[in-house]
């Protein structure tokens, strides 16, 4: 998936092919918005950070092509937290939207092993929903996601297995 | 909050989350398009430059200019030799002067001044004379 976002880039920059940035962008924009909602962004505040994330992106991504999605997330990372701090210092509405990751309620029976591990994931923090998103769900590398979080590999790798471990042991001790 | 699912192994449980992100609300086509046709107008004012590796015309340039240089400087010594050659008078042998005279004529001179290596006069100031043929 990163090299096809690579190719799809790389003949952007160098054929001027805009056709190819647009497939990055539909393969890319639905999975960004997602995780910016579970980032705690609003509906429209994802949308928002979406826009300008990939605006900022095609600005810089054809001076480095290595790991264009890497390159975005922390864009849009970069973005979220500014505007949370523009926020913070002047709140100007507050939005109580929930996560969606959150949509499960605990409940006592669950239908399938699907909802059981999304009501485990619940029981994680922000930080580590985040990185599984990211590993598992967008297909990053840990390298991709080191370079993302500004962390050693090595750190990523292990908090991975981490995360997988904590969810097997909850597993086993509610099972 | 009790199940009765066996508990997966790590490729399993990988696999099950990866599933789950599958269930995440999906973004409205109509505003990810949006978003796109903005992007797509951004795209045409900030098309990227065809990058084109510009430094083996640096080397063409230098070798070019450097060759430019010799033949320039070349063809200006030769033309300033050959006009030289041109411009000198074929002179006939006869018609020069002798310059060093004869040996007989030297004599003579010496003789009518005296001896060389004797100092005309022992208290002038000048300890030292060219001397004079």
């Amino acid at each position: 998936m990163q090299d096809q976002a690579r190719e799809l880039l790389d003949r952007y920059c160098k054929q001027a092919d805009n056709a190819a940035f647009n497939s990055f962008y539909r393969a890319q924009s639905g999975k960004l918005w997602q995780f910016l909602r579970g980032r705690g962004c609003s509906e429209e505040g994802a949308y928002d950070l979406l826009a300008e994330a990939f605006l900022k992106f095609i600005q810089v991504v054809c001076k480095d092509l290595r790991a264009p999605v890497a390159l975005l997330y922390r864009i849009a990372i970069n973005l979220h937290i500014d505007q949370y701090r523009r926020d913070k210092a002047s709140p100007v509405s507050t939005d109580n939207n929930s996560v969606e990751i959150h949509v499960v309620e605990s409940s006592t029976a669950f239908n399938d092993e699907r909802d059981y591990v999304q009501y485990l994931m619940k029981s994680l923090p922000q930080d580590e929903q985040n990185l599984l998103f990211m590993r598992y769900w967008t297909g990053l590398t840990h390298k991709e996601i080191a370079g993302i979080l500004d962390m050693p590999e090595g750190t990523i790798r292990r908090q991975c297995a981490a995360i997988i471990k904590k969810l097997q042991q909850r597993w086993q001790e509610e099972s | 909050m009790t199940h009765n699912f066996p508990v997966p192994d790590e490729a399993r449980l990988e696999h099950l989350i990866n599933r789950m992100f599958v269930k995440l609300p999906v973004p409205e086509i109509i505003r990810l398009n949006r978003i796109e046709e903005r992007l797509s107008r951004q795209l045409a004012i900030n098309r990227p430059k065809h990058r084109v590796n510009k430094i083996p015309w640096w080397v063409v340039l230098l070798l070019v200019g450097g060759f430019a240089t010799a033949a320039w400087w070349a063809g200006e010594r030769f033309f300033e030799h050959s006009a030289v050659e041109m411009e000198t008078p074929d002179h006939g042998e006869e018609s020069l002067p002798p310059v060093t005279p004869s040996r007989q004529e030297a004599e003579e001179v010496i003789q009518s001044e005296g001896s060389v290596d004797e100092f005309r006069e022992k208290d002038s100031p000048v300890i030292y004379q060219r001397e004079a043929y």
